[in-house]
């Protein structure tokens, strides 16, 4: 189907773009890659009177670092972080997540940022965020402000981001030791959005215990979760066969599912600590070369 | 990277005659068609899945711009029914809605946006009642009345022998009761089409159907104009497999092209398809089947209670099928089936490949399996000990063509590589996953069966431009018909596909042929050609003596013409010339006879079998309870091949269409409403679910004397999946499914109940 006729902005700068979205309030709707609003709009199941695109925008593409962390501009597409080498060592989730989004086409177009704006619970990357503990840099008329990732979603396809804000970046912690990060999904069939999903990211100290722990639950509640208790739970362990089946049993209990044609909400729960335990064991194999037993 | 090996004995590809059109997208479908002065009909549907009717006002809607007419019961002026055994469904509803695809009311637009405002413009008012959304509820004394004769569309049943006492003397009883889904047909091409009103006062129906002139026949009927006032054009389309089979969208269009005196183009959203299609008949299935300890199955009793939905369509016959085949290819002394129909409101349900077979196949395997099991023998062993001989009556006690089909493919399937290569059918890609295997016979009947009229036909002529044109009322919808008719007229007349002009799915220009349905198209091709090539060879050939001075015992049919047998680089005459001869008198044959039945009055019972076996190897997730199909192997047996590729195709297609009824298609209903409306929610296998590997294998020998030529393929192929692939679940895990789809959590609390629940906290 066709979409329904709306006016096209292109600005050609941050501000201006701002300004488009404070004078368009509520009809204007931003495009970047457009991967989620496109279809939406084609299905008429979103109608905006203004497309403000902004992949003419220069200063949002790529990334770099800033003050200590990585910052990746709002239309910096999802393959290009699949595919950047360079970010393999200290930000293994990105390429890691992005293999599991989708299609190639899809992520060729698609942004990372987009897909956090858009704020679907099932939203891979949203999850993925949560695990590296992120955090969004919003631009409106008023200025710029950092938003931490777990106060960014509010509910189902709604976000912290006032009506008039860009979301311009996003700003990943450098991590300072050696890290190593899983996400495992789940999808009934190809291209079909997650029964559930689970991003680990963790880190450990010298001695080889965990110093930094971030689990993200994708497709269990209104919003991307976080894995709290299985999270404090980690923090000083050794990564051991007895800490793992321990810290799995915890991801479910910060999970809220529901019963859908996906699956039930105890099957869900049931693969959260099936993911949780095999990433874990897989990062374990993968820092220490095996899983210990003590 | 994956590496997919397709293999099958299945030598030879040929460009089908349509294949370069539609790859390259040149080809028009029926619902590709424009007109001048067209406009766009869009149909009301319910809201209710059961509700009166208190009153329809269109005003609203008729007075919106552009909106041309809107209909209503009001505007029938025939029967305002319809259906393919007997009219029971309104085409508009007058005072009752009894499912969610009842239509109410349509319009005609001049653009597709105005025919959809002005659908939400006309305002039904409804007083909801009860619905039945169970078919067990339908049967309730207390349950709501749907038709005047109550919720039992039809009871069928078959008995032999007794078996209550033969229990009594079973060593070994088994009793399941299994529950099939309601399965989509999922064509690509939604319901669609034009209809023009043409200057002559005729009507031209320019959609799909599988039977143009029953559509006809329909259509005559509700528009209270004769037969010979209507033209139907059905081919080609994008898929069927059964579900273009009724009338759909036909009778709105073609009220509203009369209504407006303007062409009408009505095509359906997926949603709409979804909603008012039909479906595959969801089918609770309770075996009982007994055996003495040698493996000898001696008792087996089936009750089969179908959903049919809201109206009755080919209802009845699907049970009569089901019936029919509940013992399969197994002679079984005593046999009891009992199976009934049942109104509800939820979607109809009605002809889909397969036709009821598929449903009692996967019970009656099933009980195959776990007879064998507890008997402690091989299942095929057991499959073996039971199985009809070449000479033995039908499986209603019904004379048939003598086959010997059913030994053919399980010996075939028991030879293939799946079966024999023990490395690789343990081989597992993961410590999550564990691998099984599986194997399924089906025993298929083709035709109508008997006491239907089930008339075949064709025409060959040799026309003005010297083409020998061949014609059939058969349908195209993807199947590959034309290439069968293409093959075959090579091969039997001897011509070159150059000369050949085939002519189908028009009511104006071919015979009657019967349907394209029931694996009979390919069939009757055949014996169409072989009535008609002698007489059609001979009236050439004579021609062409007179022409040429050179006896006809030295002339023969070739490409471009007649050749002797002195003739070496051309023909000594064309077809062209012949036809510049015979322009006063041409050449034609037409040909009219029956499909072949048994001589036995058992309603539906059929003449002429097809089998298949099926091998299947799975991977089972233990932790997740996701199914792959790794590997498939069909073995089919059902006379000669004609177009290889054509052929392939349906049984690789029909391996998917059956592998997707395992594991992941259902539409779902809830209190008369479909939960899955579209693909997000009904999911069908795509690339990513299909085997690695298939392979099939197709016996052509027929048994000795057989005169019947080849059998269709369009279903067989779809019949033995299902069970295999369960039977492969169960060799891997140890959990017999008995209802489909195979759940994922079924499989999680499975494993999670039984001893490889030890295996995994060790491995976890």
């Amino acid at each position: 189907m066709f979409p329904n006729a709306f006016k096209y902005e292109a600005p050609t700068s941050i501000d201006e773009a701002i300004r488009l979205m404070d004078e368009y309030g509520y009809d204007g709707k931003v495009l970047a890659g457009g991967q989620s609003l496109l279809p939406m709009m084609k299905l008429r199941i979103a109608a905006p009177a203004v497309i403000i695109d902004i992949n003419n925008l220069d200063e949002l593409k790529g990334w770099s670092e800033v003050n200590g962390k990585l910052r990746i501009g709002a239309v910096t597409r999802q393959s290009e972080l699949e595919h950047a080498t360079e970010l393999r060592d200290q930000f293994p989730l990105l390429s890691r997540t992005a293999r599991w989004v989708a299609d190639p086409l899809i992520r060729n177009l698609g942004t990372v940022v987009g897909s956090l704006v858009h704020a679907d619970p099932a939203s891979d990357w949203g999850t993925a965020m949560i695990a590296l503990n992120a955090m969004v840099e919003a631009k409106g008329t008023n200025g710029n402000r950092l938003i931490p990732i777990d106060e960014f979603f509010v509910d189902t396809f709604a976000t912290s981001l006032e009506e008039n804000e860009l979301a311009v970046a996003l700003h990943l912690p450098i991590p300072t030791s050696l890290v190593a990060a899983r996400y495992m999904k789940l999808k009934r069939k190809a291209g079909d959005f997650a029964i559930a999903g689970l991003a680990v990211q963790v880190a450990v100290d010298d001695e080889g215990r965990v110093s930094e722990a971030g689990i993200g639950i994708c497709a269990c509640g209104p919003i991307p979760l976080r894995a709290v208790k299985a999270e404090e739970a980690l923090i000083g362990q050794r990564l051991t066969v007895k800490t793992i089946e321990e810290v799995s049993k915890l991801v479910p209990e910060d999970a809220d599912p529901a019963d859908d044609l996906r699956g039930s909400t105890v099957y869900k729960k049931d693969l959260l600590r099936v993911f949780a335990a095999r990433a874990l064991r897989e990062i374990a194999e993968e820092l220490h070369g095996k899983v210990e037993v003590q | 990277m994956v590496n997919f090996s397709y293999s099958s004995n299945l030598q030879g590809s040929f460009e089908r005659p349509d294949g370069v059109d539609k790859v390259t997208a040149n080809l028009k479908f029926l619902t590709d068609l424009s007109f001048p002065n067209m406009l766009y009909g869009k149909i009301l549907r319910s809201v209710y899945p059961h509700a009166k009717i208190i009153s329809i006002s269109a005003k609203n809607a008729e007075e919106l711009p552009g909106v041309r007419a809107v209909i209503t019961s009001k505007d029938v002026p025939g029967l305002n029914r319809f259906g393919l055994i007997f009219p029971d469904q309104p085409v508009l509803c007058e005072d009752r809605v009894r499912y969610v695809g009842d239509a109410v009311a349509a319009v005609a637009a001049e653009t597709e946006e105005i025919a959809e405002k002005a659908l939400q413009l006309i305002e039904v008012e409804y007083e909801p009642l009860p619905v039945i959304d169970d078919p067990e509820k339908a049967l309730l004394p207390s349950a709501p009345q749907l038709h005047p004769d109550g919720n039992i569309l039809h009871q069928a049943s078959y008995q032999k022998g007794n078996v209550e006492e033969a229990f009594q003397t079973c060593d070994f009883i088994v009793e399941e009761t299994y529950e099939l889904p309601r399965q989509m047909h999922a064509y690509m091409e939604t319901e669609g089409g034009v209809i023009v009103p043409e200057k002559d006062g005729r009507i031209t129906v320019y959609a799909g159907t599988q039977h143009g002139y029953k559509d006809r026949f329909q259509l005559a009927r509700i528009l209270d104009i004769p037969e010979s006032k209507i033209r139907v054009v059905s081919s080609p389309m994008g898929g069927s497999f059964g579900g273009k089979d009724e009338l759909n969208i036909q009778p709105y269009g073609a009220l509203l092209a009369i209504k407006t005196g303007c062409p009408v183009k009505i095509h359906q959203s997926r949603r709409e398809s979804v909603r008012s299609g039909l479906k595959r008949h969801p089918m609770k299935i309770t075996m009982k089947t007994g055996a003495s300890r040698s493996g000898k199955i001696l008792a087996h009793q089936v009750r089969i209670i179908a959903d049919t939905g809201a109206y009755a369509t080919l209802g009845p016959a699907v049970l009569d099928f089901a019936v029919e085949h509940a013992a399969g290819p197994y002679i079984i002394r005593n046999v009891h089936v009992e199976g009934v129909s049942v109104y509800t409101n939820n979607g109809v349900a009605g002809e889909f490949r397969g036709f009821g077979g598929n449903q009692v196949t996967f019970a009656l395997e099933g009980q195959m399996d776990r007879l064998a099991a507890k008997l402690g023998i091989c299942p095929m062993e057991l499959r073996k000990r039971n199985l009809r001989k070449a000479d033995d009556p039908g499986p209603v006690g019904q004379e048939i063509a003598p086959t010997d089909g059913a030994a053919q493919v399980l010996k075939a399937i028991s030879q293939s590589l799946l079966l024999n290569n023990k490395e690789k059918r343990e081989e597992s890609t993961s410590q999550w996953k564990k691998t099984g295997i599986g194997v399924a016979i089906a025993m298929h009947g083709g035709g109508l069966g008997f006491g239907r009229l089930d008339p075949a036909g064709g025409r060959i002529s040799l026309n003005e431009e010297g083409k020998i044109e061949i014609s059939f009322g058969f349908e195209e919808f993807g199947q590959g018909l034309l290439s069968v008719i293409e093959q075959l007229a090579i091969k039997e007349i001897g011509c070159s596909s150059n000369d050949i002009k085939i002519t189908i799915g028009d009511t104006d220009c071919v015979p009657s042929s019967g349907s394209s349905t029931a694996s009979r198209g390919t069939s009757m091709v055949w014996h169409a050609l072989q009535r008609m090539k002698g007489p059609f060879k001979k009236r050439l050939l004579e021609k062409a003596s007179q022409c040429t001075g050179v006896p006809v015992d030295q002339l023969y049919l070739g490409p471009s013409g007649i050749w002797s047998c002195e003739s070496k680089t051309e023909p000594l005459i064309t077809y062209q010339q012949i036809a510049y001869e015979t322009k006063d008198d041409p050449i034609q044959i037409e040909t009219e006879f029956h499909f072949p039945t048994t001589p036995h009055s058992i309603p539906g019972g059929h003449y002429l079998y097809s089998f298949a076996a099926c091998a299947a190897r799975v991977e089972v997730d233990v932790l997740t309870g996701i199914v792959r199909v790794k590997n498939l192997e069909q073995s089919v047996a059902a006379g000669p091949v004609i177009y290889p590729t054509g052929y392939l195709g349906q049984i690789e297609g029909g391996s998917v269409m059956a592998l997707g009824y395992t594991l992941l298609e259902e539409a779902l209903m809830e209190k008369g409403k479909y939960v899955t409306e579209n693909f997000d929610s009904y999911l069908i296998p795509t690339i990513n679910d299909i085997p690695l590997s298939m392979n099939i294998t197709a016996i052509e020998d027929l048994y000795e004397g057989d005169e019947y030529g080849p059998r269709g393929v369009g279903e067989i192929g779809t019949v033995a999946v299902a069970p295999a692939i369960v039977k492969a679940i169960y060799d891997a895990i140890g959990l017999w499914v008995t209802k489909l789809p195979v759940s994922r959590e079924e499989i999680v609390k499975a494993v999670n109940q039984r001893e490889m629940k030890e295996w995994l906290t060790t491995k976890l």
